[in-house]
Formats: structure tokens, sequence, C-alpha cells
């Protein structure tokens, strides 16, 4: 009977509604996944290269791309001699390499005004340089604001459905100098104190990992009783933040807006799937031209492709060349900016009735602890550690404290 | 200049002279008498263009002008004729020629027979003996067959059923015809250029459709008499207002109604066509989705002409075209820069045509033609978090003088020369940041520009078997200030500045242009045909997107933007079989220079200076077209197969202007096969059944080299353009349509047209994406593949529609 209803259904939406509306459903479109399609290059060298006016900021992360078992991989190029040069002085900063990725000390960082160039050897003898950059000026932040909307992003939820997500937008106001072409990128960390630190699935948490729980036979009508369906979730042993950052890329050039203020320029938003605080420290880079045009390149063949007027894609053509084979296409990009930061403590007590509407959208469950008399393997476990990953920290964000009540 | 002023005016007095000494030739020969005929429709009284006319004795014929009227000279003597036109009754008569003598012929409508062939031949031989290649002539009877996805008959999906000639995915705003691009075709409405030619980003055409009286396309050597744009010329010629009652013409559909009017102001003085329609349903948008309560689409066209005849040697003719829309969707990006919550579009169309025929005797004219139009698209942008509306406009203003001598000196020998000056203003655009105080107002500099056009073209028929078309047309282009021209060094740096105050040239073009057609008969029905012409194109559409947005921008050339050309050359096989079937093989091969393509990153919004992420690149297009049409009988249609490439190569030195390594590359419109079929039923008096089926070639999109991390993103690299191809485009639409009158004399005629676009719901993509997988989302598809990827596809179902279109006359 069902399947009778759905073929009617169908018959009612393709034949008879859509027909009618041709309009309609051309400005809804229609997305079907298909298998990505490729013609992988193998030994691409990937070269991105960031340095700030910050500590802490500079960065560069050099990869190759290979072909492993069939499948596409890039790995991190180890042994690699990498150098920041900075042309007015001359001064060379070596790098060190932790994880892959090759970091100056932590005490590092550059002034406006000054000339840097990146300077890369792989272990291979091939050498890679980056056209000179001189930092910019920085521009400061003035503030940063969130505003609440009833809708700040959407998801395809399993059951194919597109559900309006409510949350923050983030935005910041800023002054742009007048006597200066300025090009800007926005990025930003958002901090949410976590009451979830591990969730398994089909299994507890057991010495540090999540067991996959084995029943004997006679035991699988208890199974089925207690575990069917069931993520046991684990609260966090010390105080523990989720980290998140803007997925888009955010550029901004001054081309309408040279010497104003500007106000209220949104830069990502917060969905609300929590109603503890976040914390917001959002960076403003003060970019090149040059850097400005390869941002915005990388956001059309990464973010701009689904619409009608997707820009058609482009080779990513940075500031590396190779001294040795000027012909060489080198893949990446050495770029110099000037930071300035900023935070915001937002408190969201208020938009709790909310919450369960969003989450459910992106799948999260509530949180669901193991229960006495569970035939679960001893001791119950409740809490898991706070690992420190990218998206996770235990360590408090600085400033946190200033606004927080807990 | 003045050289060449002089060289034109030699030109004209060299045909002249041939005239004089061509016509005393003729008179030297034996003596026979003329004989014109006259050929009007019996209902309207209008008279019919191309009504074949077939003289048994001697085995040979022609066809009626615009007029109505063919004439001969003949020796005296008793010949047989025979009036045959598609879609009327064939007349016979017997005439016994002793003396000069004005025939006038009726024909009868005869709608059981009425074929659905889109596309004929102008006559019965006509695609054999002409020496015009490449030609595509539908009046109006073939116009309204078309099926079309609403029910009302559309121009440019008409023509992309053309051997040739190929839609650029089911949204697109415009045709490309042989590989060309869609700014590479010059519309022109009733003799004024048409900048955006489609509604509802490529829906369907702006022209109104109960106006048109006739669509000429040509794409191989183009008349001389146009010009400006390298791949095709698509002509569209308004009806002139004969009547001497009132007439409606209409029809009601779910996305758009239109009514027609002509009607006489004084009788045969001043005559007027007025007609609309207009599109407002996006009302009720909401009603079947919340989503779409900020979605609008609507949009209107309308038509007025009148026609004066103040004499019965002039003719002159005023059209005014308007055509308006608007819209918001959220299919489109918004612009970078400006910080917009949504985005709407507005754009317009406003040409009037003041059109002067002078007939100085019944074979020669003088015709006269002004033109004066804008085409005006509006971005609005909601600024985000503010109550206001930043606007971003831009305008083309386009103007035009013609003038043209023609003269049919003999059967075999007929000649054109005219003089056509063009004038473009265009203003790239302006932002206004309405009442908020967060844009600065900017205002692009206007660009100037004239395109001074003299031409000539010669139609004669040496010997019985071999009929030929030379033509000339000498262009010169001139962009004039005020200007600021950008100086660069060797390294491409901007160096400084040079500014032109107003009317000061500041760069001009110029370039002959021969158009050659030959035509070779090998025998009564088989002809072999042979085509050259060169274009200059001083005008195009700048956009780096998958199609151009109708706010795209325009761009004459400059010092640093040269003009596009080409060279085409073509060769066919013409065979017609019991004049029942029409076979023909068309090869062609066009070479082209200076082809617009962009540089990575290329952003034409509001930039001053567009040179700088432009690059001009070579093209060669070829291909093979094969046709094969049955254009009588209760079952017809035809089918025609091409086999094609577009190919484009980049000569840069430097990494920002190099393309796949210099080497050949699949252009945006290369469509290796194609295949186009239509057949038609008229099984009884009141039904008609058609079927259309296209299948293509995909189009070639860019596949991804590689993918890298970058903070976390994983973004595709492309080392290559278009080095992939999207799945086959396929589709198949069937027609019905039952014309109930119960007497062929009702004054008020209706019919109910039912069309089923894309019959077995075709998902055909326009476009195929990458996106960042999310989780497993998919899993199986996306597999390990470090990104997901989605085919965007526009019309993906099948699409029924009803019309009622009526006729009161």
């Amino acid at each position: 009977m069902y399947t009778k209803i759905v073929f009617l259904k169908n018959i009612f939406c393709k034949v008879i509604i859509l027909p009618c509306l041709l309009i309609i459903i051309l400005f809804q479109k229609c997305i079907d996944p298909v298998t990505p399609e490729f013609e992988f290059s193998e030994e691409l060298v990937f070269i991105d290269g960031f340095i700030t006016t910050k500590t802490k900021g500079s960065y560069v992360s050099v990869r190759e791309s290979k072909l492993e078992y069939g499948l596409y991989v890039t790995t991190p190029i180890s042994g690699c001699e990498v150098s920041f040069i900075n042309k007015n002085q001359n001064r060379i900063i070596s790098l060190y390499e932790i994880e892959g990725v090759y970091l100056p000390d932590n005490n590092f960082k550059i002034n406006p005004g000054e000339k840097w160039e990146l300077n890369v050897v792989l272990p291979n003898g091939e050498n890679y340089s980056s056209i000179p950059e001189i930092a910019p000026s920085i521009v400061n932040v003035n503030s940063v604001n969130a505003i609440f909307n009833e809708k700040v992003t959407s998801v395809i939820s399993l059951s194919g459905v597109e559900r309006d997500i409510s949350g923050h937008k983030i935005l910041v106001d800023f002054d742009d100098p007048i006597d200066e072409k300025n090009y800007y990128l926005h990025r930003f960390k958002v901090y949410e104190k976590t009451v979830t630190c591990k969730t398994c699935t089909d299994g507890v948490y057991r010495n540090g990992e999540c067991l996959v729980l084995d029943f004997p036979p006679y035991q699988r009508f208890q199974r089925a009783y207690y575990l069917a369906n069931r993520d046991f979730t684990y609260g966090c042993e010390v105080p523990c933040w989720d980290i998140n950052y803007n997925d888009e890329t955010k550029i901004f050039s001054d081309e309408f807006t040279n010497g104003l203020n500007v106000k209220l320029y949104e830069i990502g938003n917060v969905p609300l799937i929590s109603d503890n605080p976040f914390f917001v420290t959002v960076q403003q880079f003060n970019i090149t031209k040059s850097a400005f045009n390869y941002y915005k390149t990388l956001k059309d063949v990464s973010e701009n492709t689904s619409s009608l007027n997707a820009p058609l894609p482009t080779a990513l053509i940075g500031n590396l060349f190779n001294p040795n084979n000027i012909e060489e296409f080198v893949l990446g990009r050495f770029t110099v900016a000037s930071e300035s930061n900023s935070s915001l403590f937002q408190n969201r007590k208020d938009l709790r009735d909310k919450v369960n509407n969003n989450a459910s959208a992106y799948g999260i469950k509530k949180i669901d602890p193991e229960i006495y008399g569970m035939p679960l393997p001893e001791p119950l476990t409740y809490f898991a550690p706070c690992e420190e990953t990218r998206f996770r920290t235990a360590i408090e964000p600085q400033g946190w404290s200033n606004y927080s009540q807990d | 200049m003045r050289y060449y002023i002089v060289k034109f005016y030699f030109l004209i007095f060299y045909t002249f002279v041939f005239n004089l000494s061509y016509s005393q030739e003729n008179s030297n020969s034996q003596k026979s008498f003329k004989l014109q005929i006259n050929v009007t429709n019996s209902e309207d009284k209008l008279p019919l263009r191309d009504v074949t006319i077939i003289i048994d004795e001697i085995n040979s014929g022609g066809i009626t002008d615009k007029n109505g009227l063919f004439s001969i000279k003949l020796k005296e003597g008793i010949y047989n004729f025979r009036v045959t036109f598609l879609g009327f009754s064939e007349q016979r008569f017997t005439i016994n020629l002793n003396k000069d003598n004005l025939l006038k012929i009726e024909l009868n409508e005869s709608k059981e027979q009425l074929s659905e062939v889109i596309v004929n031949a102008i006559n019965l031989n006509d695609n054999v003996e002409s020496p015009q290649m490449g030609v595509f002539k539908l009046s109006t009877r073939d116009l309204v067959k078309i099926p079309s996805g609403l029910g009302e008959f559309d121009v440019l999906r008409g023509m992309t059923l053309l051997a040739g000639v190929n839609n650029a995915g089911d949204v697109s705003n415009g045709i490309s015809v042989r590989g060309g691009s869609l700014d590479q075709n010059l519309m022109i409405y009733d003799y004024a250029p048409v900048f955006n030619p489609t509604h509802l980003f490529g829906l369907f055409s702006v022209f109104t459709p109960d106006v048109i009286s006739g669509v000429d396309m040509y794409q191989a050597n183009i008349p001389s008499r146009y010009g400006g744009r390298m791949a095709s010329v698509l002509d569209i010629k308004v009806k002139n207002p004969y009547t001497d009652r009132l007439k409606l013409e209409g029809g009601v559909g779910l996305v758009s109604s239109r009514l027609t009017v002509t009607t006489p102001i004084i009788k045969d003085k001043l005559l007027m066509i007025a007609g609309g329609r207009v599109g407002f349903t996006d009302f009720l948008f909401p009603l079947f989705s919340k989503k779409l309560k900020n979605t609008k689409a609507n949009f209107t066209d309308n038509t007025i002409k009148f026609l004066y005849l103040p004499s019965e040697k002039d003719q002159m003719s005023f059209t005014h075209f308007y055509t308006t829309d608007f819209y918001k969707l959220d299919l489109i990006t918004n612009i970078e820069n400006i910080s917009s919550s949504d985005n709407s579009y507005d754009f317009s169309t406003f040409n009037q045509t003041l059109s002067w025929i002078r007939s100085i005797s019944n074979k020669s004219f003088i015709k006269t033609i002004f033109v004066n139009g804008s085409y005006s698209p509006k971005t609005f942008f909601k600024e985000s978090e503010f109550d206001n509306i930043i606007t971003y406009k831009s305008k083309i203003n386009f103007s035009k003088i013609n003038t043209e001598y023609s003269k049919n000196v003999s059967d075999n020998f007929d000649y054109y020369v005219g003089l056509q000056v063009n004038r473009y203003k265009i203003n790239p655009g302006s932002l206004n940041p309405g009442t908020g105080n967060s844009i600065n107002p900017v205002s692009l500099n206007n660009e100037t520009s004239y395109e001074l056009s003299s031409y000539s073209n010669f139609n004669f028929s040496p010997t019985e078997k071999i009929s030929l078309s030379l033509g000339i047309r000498y262009t010169n282009f001139f962009l004039n200030g005020p200007y600021t021209k950008n100086l660069y060094d060797n390294n491409g740096l901007n160096i400084g500045v040079t500014n032109y105050n107003s009317g000061e040239k500041v760069q001009s073009y110029s370039g002959i242009e021969p158009r050659l057609g030959a035509s070779v008969k090998l025998s009564n029905n088989s002809s072999v045909k042979l085509s050259f012409a060169r274009i200059n194109q001083y005008i195009q559409n700048i956009y780096n997107t998958t199609t151009p947005l109708p706010t795209s921008r325009w761009k004459t050339s400059d010092p640093f933007i040269l003009p596009q050309s080409n060279n085409t050359y073509g060769l066919g096989i013409f065979k017609n079989i019991n004049s029942k079937l029409e076979l023909s093989a068309e090869g062609y091969y066009r070479s082209t220079k200076n082809n617009l393509t962009y540089k990575p990153g290329a952003d034409f919004f509001l930039e001053q200076y567009p040179e700088n992420d432009l690059i001009q690149i070579d093209g060669k297009a070829y291909g093979v077209e094969f046709s094969l049409r049955k254009p009588s009988g209760r079952i017809n249609g035809w089918m025609n197969y091409t086999w094609a490439k577009s190919l484009l190569k980049s000569n840069g030195t430097i990494k920002s202007e190099i393309i796949n390594g210099n080497k050949w590359y699949n252009s945006e419109f290369d469509r290796p096969h194609t295949f186009n079929g239509t057949i038609n039923f008229e099984t009884e008096k009141y039904n008609t059944w058609s079927f259309n089926f296209t299948a293509q070639s995909g189009r070639p999109y860019t596949v991804a080299n590689g993918v890298f991390d970058l903070n976390n993103k994983a973004v595709p690299i492309f080392l290559e353009r278009n080095n992939s191809r999207l799945p086959i485009y396929h589709r198949l639409d069937f027609s019905w349509k039952v014309a109930y009158n119960k007497s062929e004399y009702d004054r008020w005629r209706g019919d109910w047209t039912l069309t089923i676009y894309n019959l077995y719901g075709a998902k055909n993509p326009l476009n195929r994406y990458y996106t960042e997988k999310n989780g497993s989302q998919f899993g199986n598809l996306f597999g390990k593949s470090p990104l997901g990827s989605f085919n965007l596809s526009v019309v993906n179902s099948v699409f029924v529609s009803l019309s009622y279109n009526f006729k009161f006359q």
C-alpha cells in the first residue's frame, strides 16, 4: 500500500504539479550526487605559507600528491629546509618541522612594511622561492558583533529534507584606511563549552576507547531491550571547549568602501546547537592584492561552484616558482599578512527552546549515559578526557574568564 | 578613410556600369513578353512570399518576392503554370502569352495538408539552386509549429533543432552556432540588435511571438549587408500589418498570456500591429513552497509596429520593441565586496526602428533604416543588516543608420550596395549606494565607439548551371574619448595612464570582409556549393561563468582588446529526390582570432580595466552537417546529424596566460556529435502530433587534477580546462494540437496545444561541480574521494503545458 502511495505521489509530483510550474522547478534546481571524477597528477607539490604580524600565526605546509594503492592521497613532505627571508634586513629565519608543518619560533612575528620571501628546499634538492611581498598596514577591528537570525544556514537531513538552521551571524566593524587600497581576509575561531567528550556507537567507553559489546547468545534479548539504537555519551573529566572555524573563505576588498567605516560586515555564523555561551576570536588580515586574487580564485573553485553563474574552474596560481625552472607550475602561495584580533563572548541562555530543533537537524543526540542495571562491563563509566585536537581543547581560551559566570 | 569612401563610390559606379551593359546585352536578344504573377492569400489578401511557380514547358520557374511578385520574360506561346506553396492548395492555369501580362492569383489555405515541418527550403528547389549556404528561413507558418515547453512557439528553442545550432544547456542566454560563443551571433529584431534575447534566464526568447513574420538565419557566407558578429546572423522580422479589418490573436497559458491586435488606422494608408506578452504568475510561488516566498520571476515584452503607405512607391514603418524582466532567486552567487542579504535583477530592452523603402522601379529599391535602442541591466543588492538597497546598473545605447540600394537587373542578376553607421555608447557600470553610507558611489567611464561599413553584394548566374554570390564589406571601427588608457611595462605592470578628451580618437581598426558563394548544378535536382566569409567583431560579452548572466558586461574593442575575426570556408552537396526528399551534406572550417577568455581569478564586475583579466586566443571549428528532410505528406519531418569540433588555443608566455600548455583544447561549445529528429503525424483534419528528439555530446567541463587541504578545506586543483565532458544530452518532446473549428470560415478560431517537454524526464546536467564531503553522506557514491560531486540540472522532469490560442479576424 505504501509503495502504491509513493508511486502515486511521484506521478502526481512529476507529471501533474511540476510540469504546470516549470518556473518554480527551474528556480529550485536539482542536484544529484555523482561519483567524483578526477584526472589526478602525481607528485604535485603544494606549498602553503603564511606569515603574520602576530606570534604563533606563521606557518608553512609542504605537501605532495601520490597514488597509494589506487587511492589519491596528499602527504606532508618531511625533511625540507624552510626559511623566511626578510628582504629589508637580509635576515633568514629558519623554520622547524612539527607533524609535517614548518613553524618559526613561538615569538616570531613580522612588522608592517617589511618585505618577506619564502624559500623551500625539498629533500630531493628542488628549490622553490616566492616573489617577495610587503606586509600591509594593520587595520584594527573596532568591534565584533553577534546577531541572532532565524536562518544562518541550512542542512539536508538524512531523509533528504532541507532544514533551516538558526544561529548567530558574526559581524565585524572596522575603519578602512582612505589612503591605500586594502584587501582583507577574515578567519575566526569559536569556542563552545561542551558537556560531551565522547560518544560510542554500538559500544561503551572503556580504557580510552569505544569497546564493541559482544554479548553471549543468552543475553541477546537484554541487549536488544537496553541497547538497541543507543549511543552512549560521556561527560568531560575537565572543563572542555569545542573549537570551530569559519568554513567559508571570507575575503573583502575596499573597492567600493575605500575610506569608510565598514559596519556589520558578516564573516560567518555560529549555528545554535547548544545553549552554552560561545566565545569567538576574529582574525582580520590585511593582505596584498595578489593574495586577494589568489583567495578569490580559491573561493571560486571550492565554494562558488553550485550556482547557475558559477565561475568556471581555473588554475590556482600563486607567487611561487622554481628558480632553476621558471616554466614549472608550482602550486600554493606564500602570503604576507598584517593581523588584528578581536573577540566576543555571547550568552545564549535565552535561546534554549530553539536548540533542540537545530540539534536534531544536525543529528546530534541527547546525553545518554550508562545506567546502573544495564548489561554492561564494570565499572560503569560516565566521563571521558578532553582530547587536545584542532577542534577541542581543555585549555581555557584567553579572555573566556573575563565574561564567563561559570 | 577618404581613400575608402572613394573606393566605395567606385564600386557603386562599377555596379551601375555593369548593370547597364548587362541590360543592353539582354535587349539585343530575341524578343519576348513579360509575365508578372502576383500571389496573395485568399483569406487575408496578404502577399505571399516564396511561393513556387513552375512552368512545365520549360521545366523551370522561380519564387515570389516579399511583395508576392514573380516576373519572367518568355517567348510567345502557351504555357502551363503550377503555383505551389506549403500549406496552400496548388493552383494550375494555362496562359497564351502574346503580350506583357499581369496575373493575380489567390491561394487558398489548405489546413488538412499543412505541413508540420519546421524548416522548409524557401522553395522546392531553392536549397539546390541558391549560392547561399548555411541558411535557414522560417516563416510564421513554420514557427508556430515548433513545440515549446510552455505551449507557445519560441524562436531560439526552434533554432536549436537545426543542424549546427546548439543550446548551451537547458538554461542559456542564447545559442551557439557551429561551435561559436553566444555573443558571436547577431540577433536583430526588425533591424535593431537585441543584446539579451531571453526571458527568465534563458527559459524562452524575448521576441513577442504573435508579431513575428519570419526568421532568417545565416551561418556560412553571411550576406554582406550583415556584419559585426562572427558565427551567425538571426534576422527576425516583424509582420507588416497589411490588413483591412481588425484582427485579434492571442493565447492564455499558465506561465504567460499574450494578445496581438492588427488593425487599419487609416484604410490602406496607416496600419498597426501591437502585440504583448506578460508573465506575472510568480505570486503563486509561495502557495507551493515556503522557500519560494522571496522568489520573483516576471516579465513582459511588447512590440508595436506602424506601417504608413504614403504613395504606391513608398512604404514607411516604425517599430517599437520593449521587454523587461525582473527576478530574484537563490541560484545566483552574490557579488564579492558588497555585503548583501539578497540580490534581484532587472533588465530591459528598448528599441525603435524607423524604416523607409522607396521603390524606384519595379525592380529597384532604396531602403533607409534608423535604429535607436538600449539595453539596461540592473542589479539590486539588499544590504545586510540595513534597510537599504544598493543599485548597480549598466547600459548599452545603440544607434544605426543604414541605407541600401538594391536592384533586380534580370532573372540572372541582382545586386545591392549600402552604407551603415553604428554607434555604441556603453556605460560599463555604476553603483548607487542608496540611502546607506557603507558603499562609495562608483561610475565607470562611458565607452563610445563607431562602426562604419560599406557593402555590396552581386548575385548572378553566368551559366545555367552556375550561380554566384559575390559580396564584400568594408568596416572601420573607432573608439573615441573620453577614455583613460592604462600604460603597462613589459612585465604587465601599470606605469601610468593617458587621458583622451571627448571625441578624440583612441583606437581604430578596419578590415575587408569578402563574402563569396557559388552553386554548381550537377543536375536539375542536385548541386555542389562553395562558400567563404570573413567577419570582424568589435563588441563582445565578457564573463567567466558557466553561462552569461543578463547582467554580464559588454565591451567594445579598445587598445588592448583586439577585434575578433574569422575566416569561414564551406563546401556542400545538395540533392532533392522527387521533390519529396531533400538531402544535404555541408562541411565547414572556421578559423578565429582574438577569442576572449578569462584569466584565473577574473572579476569583471565594475572593473575599469578589464584587459587585466582577459586574454585573447586562437580558435578553430570544423564539422560536417548531414540533413534529410521530408517537407510534405501526412507523415513529414526531418533529421540531421552533425559531427563537429570547436577548439581554442592560447599563445601565452606567462603562467596566467597559458591554458592547457598552449595546446588546442575543447571550447565550452564543442559538441562532437549532435542528432536532431522531428516527425509529424497529420492523421486527420483537426489533430497534429509531433515528436522532437535531440541528442548531443555533453558540454566539456573541467575535472580536477589534484586535491589539497588548505586550512582543513579540501580544495580542488585544476591544471587544465575542459579536460572531460558531461554525459550525453538527450530529450524527447511531444506536442498535440487540436484545432476544433466547426467551419473554416469561422471568424473566431481557437486551438488547444498540449506540449510534453522532456517526455521521459531525462536529467541532463547543466554543470557538474565539486563540494566538500559532508560526513558519510552519499558514501557509496563518493567513496574515498577527497571531495563530493554533484550534477546541477535545471530541466529534470516531464513538463506538461496546455495553452489555448485564439485568432479573431
